[in-house]
């Protein structure tokens, strides 16, 4: 699931420049991690949605949920 | 140079025209109401109380058209009033909008799809942004320049600098400058996918505000040199006396945690009027209601005005986030705020975001009763622009 | 009033770039999407959120980044003193489009992040952050490329001393027959050449 979720997030960011093995698993994705911002937040709600059949209502709660490829891929085990 | 008023026009959801929206706001009662919008789940909405025919037949037009462009020409006529021909003077007309005819667009698309007889694929006329302005100037006498600006939610303030930046150039002698904008479901959705709405009706600078709400409507200004107002002999009503513009070059829609980008925008309106933040009475914020931008822009009021912040407040709490033509209507607002020294409040805080520094939430909040001769209009938009107005007594 | 003198220019015709009016190379003759990302990988690089851009702002991030790099421009004068001011006749249309076709399929089909470029002047936006210009930025929408509207719009910003600079052009990203950046400042440098519509005509 994590090697799914790299390619979902590369696609979804067109984050043309990076691999899928640039991806920590426990790496932050936002601010000095990969340097995903606010608006990345929200286009991967959007892939919760599309993807997971997952919403995420309050933005808010998404920070905590996106951290990183462990803490999604946790969530969506746990939602599923 | 000196760049006068002498007419105001504006439809919003608290009225069909400059009295009745001051009536509205003086009765500090919301014109936001939850509304269904073409099958969408319904929402806080800031409606102009009006139908496409029942504008359409009020402007005597033969021809269907775009809300945005019906808007705004109810607007611009109300500014121009009953203003005389003069082949002498050089008139302009610069407007601003970000969704140009979509509504329009969308209902020939839903037309086409149901094999409706009502599909015209004359409808598309309509859906470019530059429109609305040349239908205003075509409407309008002896216009000889259009342009129409589109820089998101600083569109109406960008356009009225524009005027002014035009006219002091010795460019135009006299312009109907302003901006409109019609709600439409690339737009509603389109905000909708950045969460940035509050399912309750917003709060700007309350503690708990959670988001904006979206709203539609026009607002224009007639703007005339000295010249210009002595030869068509309408009256002088306020005066633009400063602008500032600048960007923030942060991020696409957040603004800069110390707010640098609206920092330089207000002191580039004082230095430009030639004010001192003191002079300043009362603020027309931007104060959208989201999270960042009454925060935000809290920060830079303090900034500028070295923490002793004058009365300021949302009129958004009022129309709801009008988008292009927000900083006209605004500016049309601190017009009737200096006509009538009234501080317009923000409605529905409860506990306000810093205890320190309250927007004011009822008229009679506003410092010490002072008189209101210069009022600061705050337009943020999405990429960064950051506008300011200072609009004063003449 | 001073007029400015024209220090730069930087077309994008078909799959020719012409600098300051003379051909300097040529592209793949593939579509302009395409064309610009074989930009991006040759002369930008290492600005990751470009990949994000939709199609009207990776065209004002491409010349404008090109132009300001060539013209040593941010270097030259501080932010606040350097201004923007685009024209178009279509808006934001690449991105309106796939807006347009993403919320067929209700909230989960819209792409925030593309949404945020269905505004032209956001593209704009992009240049200041990554080039931190503080200064006035415009987008104006017309029918045609008008060299008498840019000269006009030019001389009106350096002559009230709006800016000391300002990056001017004509940016339409449904056509790849032009699509024109030029510098004009209040410095008599680089080209030199005044600030007229007949010289900005020959240079696009």
């Amino acid at each position: 699931m994590k090697d799914e979720l790299k390619t979902h997030i590369i696609n979804y960011l067109s984050l043309d420049d990076v691999n899928k093995d640039d991806i920590k698993n426990d790496q932050s994705l936002f601010g000095d991690g990969l340097g995903l911002d606010s608006i990345d937040a929200l286009e991967l709600i959007v892939m919760m949605e599309r993807e997971y059949n997952i919403k995420i209502a309050d933005p808010s709660k998404g920070k905590e949920i996106l951290f990183s490829i462990d803490t999604i891929s946790t969530y969506i085990t746990e939602n599923s | 140079m000196e760049i006068f008023v002498t007419g105001t026009g504006v439809v919003s959801a608290i009225g069909l025209n400059t009295n009745e929206n001051l009536t509205g706001l003086l009765a500090e009662k919301t014109g936001i109401r939850v509304t269904n919008y073409r099958g969408e789940p319904s929402r806080f909405l800031g409606t102009v109380s009006s139908t496409n025919q029942e504008l359409k037949q009020e402007l005597e037009l033969d021809f269907d058209t775009s809300r945005t462009a019906l808007l705004g020409l109810k607007a611009a006529k109300e500014a121009w009033g009953d203003t005389t021909s003069d082949a002498n003077l050089r008139t302009g007309v610069i407007s601003g909008n970000s969704v140009g005819g979509m509504d329009f667009t969308e209902q020939f698309i839903m037309d086409l799809i149901a094999q409706s007889s009502d599909a015209s694929i004359e409808a598309l006329f309509s859906h470019p942004c530059g429109f609305s302005s040349q239908l205003i100037a075509k409407e309008l006498d002896d216009v000889s320049f259009c342009n129409t600006i589109s820089t998101a939610c600083s569109s109406g303030a960008n356009s009225i600098l524009q005027a002014v930046q035009l006219m002091k150039a010795g460019k135009l002698d006299r312009v109907i400058a302003g901006g409109t904008d019609a709600l439409s479901m690339f737009t509603i959705k389109g905000f909708s996918s950045l969460m940035i709405f509050d399912a309750e009706q917003c709060r700007p600078f309350d503690a708990n505000r959670s988001g904006l709400n979206l709203g539609e409507g026009a607002g224009y200004l007639l703007l005339e040199t000295a010249e210009s107002a002595s030869r068509s002999g309408n009256k002088i009503l306020a005066k633009i006396s400063g602008c500032g513009i600048a960007n923030d070059s942060y991020h696409q829609t957040s603004l800069s945690p110390d707010g640098k980008g609206a920092v330089m925008s207000m002191n580039a309106a004082l230095e430009n009027a030639g004010l001192n933040p003191g002079d300043i009475d009362y603020v027309n914020t931007h104060g959208t209601s989201t999270e960042n931008n009454d925060e935000v822009e809290l920060t830079a009021l303090r900034t500028v005005f070295n923490d002793n912040v004058p009365s300021f407040a949302s009129t958004k709490s009022f129309t709801g986030h009008t988008l292009g033509a927000s900083g006209a209507i605004e500016a049309v607002y601190a017009i009737l705020a200096i006509q009538n020294d009234q501080a317009f409040p923000s409605l529905n805080i409860t506990d306000h975001l810093d205890d320190s520094y309250k927007a004011i939430t009822t008229k009679e909040d506003h410092k010490g009763g002072r008189p209101i001769k210069h009022v600061l209009s705050n337009s943020f938009g999405f990429g960064g622009n950051q506008t300011t107005l200072i609009i004063s007594e003449a | 009033m001073s007029k400015g003198y024209i220090n730069s220019a930087f077309s994008l015709k078909e799959d020719c770039i012409f600098w300051d009016g003379e051909i300097e190379s040529m592209l793949a003759p593939t579509k302009l999407p395409a064309q610009l990302d074989a930009m991006y990988k040759k002369l930008v690089k290492d600005y990751p959120k470009y990949y994000r851009m939709d199609g009207m702002a990776k065209l004002v991030f491409i010349l404008g980044d090109l132009l300001c790099e060539r013209t040593g421009i941010c270097e030259k004068y501080a932010g606040e003193d350097i201004a923007i001011a685009l024209f178009n006749s279509s808006g934001s249309y690449p991105s309106d489009l796939i807006h347009s076709e993403a919320i067929k399929e209700g909230f989960a089909g819209a792409s925030p992040s593309n949404f945020v470029y269905t505004l032209p002047n956001v593209g704009v936006g992009e240049l200041c952050i990554k080039r931190k210009i503080t200064g006035e930025t415009i987008f104006l929408i017309e029918d045609n490329f008008s060299e008498d509207r840019m000269s006009e719009l030019a001389e009106l910003y350096i002559g009230q001393k709006k800016c000391k600079a300002i990056i001017i052009g004509w940016v339409e990203p449904t056509q790849s027959e032009g699509n024109h950046l030029l510098l004009i400042s209040e410095e008599e440098s680089g080209l030199a050449l005044p600030n007229t519509a007949e010289n900005i005509k020959n240079l696009c």
